[in-house]
């Protein structure tokens, strides 16, 4: 009784908003659909009436405008979701596995393999997933990359005389105190941006010295000015950071959306640097399914795609259509590799303790 | 029947705490305490034998007390001065005293780097008027020295809470009769004075050195990891490179017990001296 007043408020609610959007792109009879069976899957997921997305936090990598395009598009199905870090997320999930409260679940890549090992995942194959490479996936389904992200410098040029190329230039006396990172301990980033600094300095999945003895050599000279446990990015728009070591969205960002301009410039190192697949998964015994499958299809469909374009994070999807206003926005990439998932994965205590030793 | 209802009472006015200690600081403990002897008891050697954590007690501890000694040594200060004020004027100050209490961590951590970041408004200020340089004026604000100088911000006012009353209730006859009686200044207050302020100051201290050893948000906001502190050794623990998760509640653990530790010594200063006055 309680479950069903709930769904019915929950289908009101989306009925009471349904003619304003309809103008949008409500899916309705007679809407071409965005794949094949889309129509069933809404009326299976409108039943459920809601998919909990956990992890996805709305300020992160353009995931508010996708929020927003789906309850558009399925204004009978909401779409809950929090921000808790790919880690904790699937620790949280594990507590939870025999009645799990959230129906998908996103996060850094290797941490969506531990998830898999750790048997929490359904299987699932997505809208397009077949045009996904093979590395960005797992056979099945269990998980499967949607976007991925580059490192790069962001630099505040009001607060620099000269702008960074590559990793050898950091090092240099006019970066003193000026760069800023996120720890590796605490953050995807941080351990990608590790590995950025490993690959370009001749080291490997089975070396990492050469990235900590690049990183010791970064903190001895004195230019670090901080390691942080959270994304500073309020404190970089705010004009606190002369250079931040980050994912390329978040300059992008500050430059073309959150108003700093010309302030900004966002470099892809010389000597190459690395870029991150995040990845998003169905989760075992999820208390939604269909609204979930949902969810994750329109992710991976075009439309989904290229809404995280938009938010200048590279689509997962090849091949898929970019405005061109956004195209020329984009930075190009000198030498960027993917990070290997299943090596960097089986490498996560050397990697934080080795950078520990460093840095600390 | 009267019996009766006053043991009714006494349980309907303390059933709510008795039940939300319960929940939210026995329950949590527990668990924790079970997470963290799972293995045994090896998550505690462990800990032991981790390269950050001797130091990181160290700096915990120190930053605990200088934060502690610094709110201290203001809110007596407060305090005395509130104490001499007429009611009006020390209400009016007492709300402005008490705002900082109602900020969170990250509020007050965001709050001072808009005013001494490297962009701050007074860092700016300083730059313009006397040429100070902002990257060196706004890493004081991102060191330890800045977060035990922003902790002191929201504990001064706890200190003042505390040791208002204690003055307020200060009789100065007192002083006065002592001085009287040819006692010196100095030898009046060493006598009078600091035997009646000593034990809820040294409660106050104890209160304020235990939030400081045990606060995060703010440190995590304003200083970020690479300041070895215990809470946020924690917080890297559970974090997204964390699996160690008995280690991680071995360390829940000590922090919990240094701060109940912390407290207790104030809790038993302040009731002897509730002894000492109920024997008078």
């Amino acid at each position: 009784m309680a479950l069903d007043r709930r769904s019915f408020l929950l289908g009101s609610a989306g009925l009471a908003l349904a003619p304003q959007i309809a103008a949008a792109q409500a899916l309705s009879a007679d809407t071409p659909e965005l794949y094949p069976g889309e129509r069933a899957l809404y009326a299976a997921a409108a039943k459920e009436g809601m998919a909990v997305s956990n992890n996805t936090g709305p300020t992160w990598a353009n995931w508010a405008a996708l929020f927003r395009a789906f309850g558009q598009r399925y204004p009978e199905v909401t779409l809950v979701y929090n921000d808790v870090g790919s880690g904790v997320a699937v620790n949280a999930l594990d507590r939870t596995r025999k009645r799990p409260q959230i129906d998908t679940i996103y996060y850094f890549g290797a941490n969506g393999i531990d998830a898999q090992k750790r048997g929490l995942l359904a299987p699932f194959k997505p809208v397009n997933f077949d045009r996904l490479p093979e590395t960005a996936k797992a056979p099945n389904g269990e998980w499967f990359t949607i976007h991925q992200l580059e490192v790069v410098f962001i630099v505040n040029k009001k607060l620099v005389s000269t702008v960074p190329t590559s990793w050898a230039d950091l090092l240099k006396p006019d970066f003193k105190s000026t760069i800023v990172y996120l720890d590796p301990r605490t953050a995807g980033v941080g351990q990608v941006l590790t590995w950025a600094a490993v690959l370009a300095h001749g080291g490997s999945y089975d070396n990492l010295q050469p990235g900590f003895d690049y990183l010791g050599e970064l903190h001895k000279a004195g230019n670090v000015l901080r390691v942080v446990g959270t994304t500073p990015y309020a404190q970089f728009v705010k004009g606190e950071i002369p250079i931040w070591i980050n994912y390329v969205n978040d300059g992008l960002r500050a430059k073309f959306v959150d108003g700093m301009g010309d302030d900004v410039e966002v470099i892809s190192p010389a000597e190459g640097t690395v870029a991150a697949p995040y990845t998003i998964s169905l989760v075992k015994g999820a208390p939604h399914p269909n609204a979930g499958k949902l969810w994750l299809n329109f992710i991976t469909s075009e439309a989904g795609q290229r809404l995280f374009a938009e938010g200048f994070v590279t689509p997962a999807v090849p091949g898929v259509a970019i405005p061109e206003a956004v195209q020329a926005k984009l930075i190009t990439h000198s030498k960027s590799t993917l990070l290997d998932l299943e090596k960097a994965g089986a490498q996560l205590q050397t990697l934080t303790q080795g950078w520990a030793k460093v840095a600390l | 029947m009267r019996e009766w209802q006053r043991v009714a009472r006494l349980l309907a006015l303390g059933t709510p705490g008795a039940a939300i200690f319960a929940v939210f600081f026995l329950l949590p403990l527990v668990m924790v305490g079970g997470e963290a002897f799972s293995d045994h008891g090896a998550a505690f050697a462990r800990l032991a034998q981790l390269d950050l954590f001797w130091p990181g007690l160290a700096n915990s501890l120190l930053l605990g007390l200088a934060a502690g000694a610094i709110s201290l040594a203001g809110g007596l200060m407060v305090a005395w001065r509130l104490s001499q004020m007429n009611a009006a004027a020390r209400t009016a100050l007492l709300f402005l005293i008490a705002l900082p209490l109602t900020f969170s961590g990250l509020v007050v951590a965001f709050g001072f780097i808009l005013a001494f970041g490297r962009a701050g408004f007074v860092t700016l200020s300083l730059e313009r008027l006397f040429g100070v340089d902002p990257a060196w004026f706004a890493s004081l604000v991102y060191s330890p020295t800045g977060l035990a100088l922003v902790y002191s911000y929201y504990l001064i006012p706890r200190v003042v809470m505390l040791m208002l009353p204690v003055f307020a209730n200060f009789d100065r006859v007192q002083l006065a009769a002592a001085e009287s009686l040819g006692a010196g200044r100095w030898r009046a207050i060493a006598d009078v004075l600091v035997p009646q302020v000593l034990p809820t100051a040294l409660a106050a201290f104890c209160l304020v050195v235990a939030v400081a050893f045990g606060a995060y948000g703010t440190a995590l906001a304003l200083v970020g990891s690479q300041v070895n502190i215990l809470p946020l050794q924690l917080f890297t623990l559970v974090s997204d490179a964390g699996t160690d998760f008995p280690l991680a509640a071995a360390l829940a653990l000590v922090l919990t017990a240094l701060c109940t530790a912390a407290m207790s010594v104030g809790e038993v200063v302040v009731a002897r001296r509730q002894e000492t006055v109920d024997d008078r």
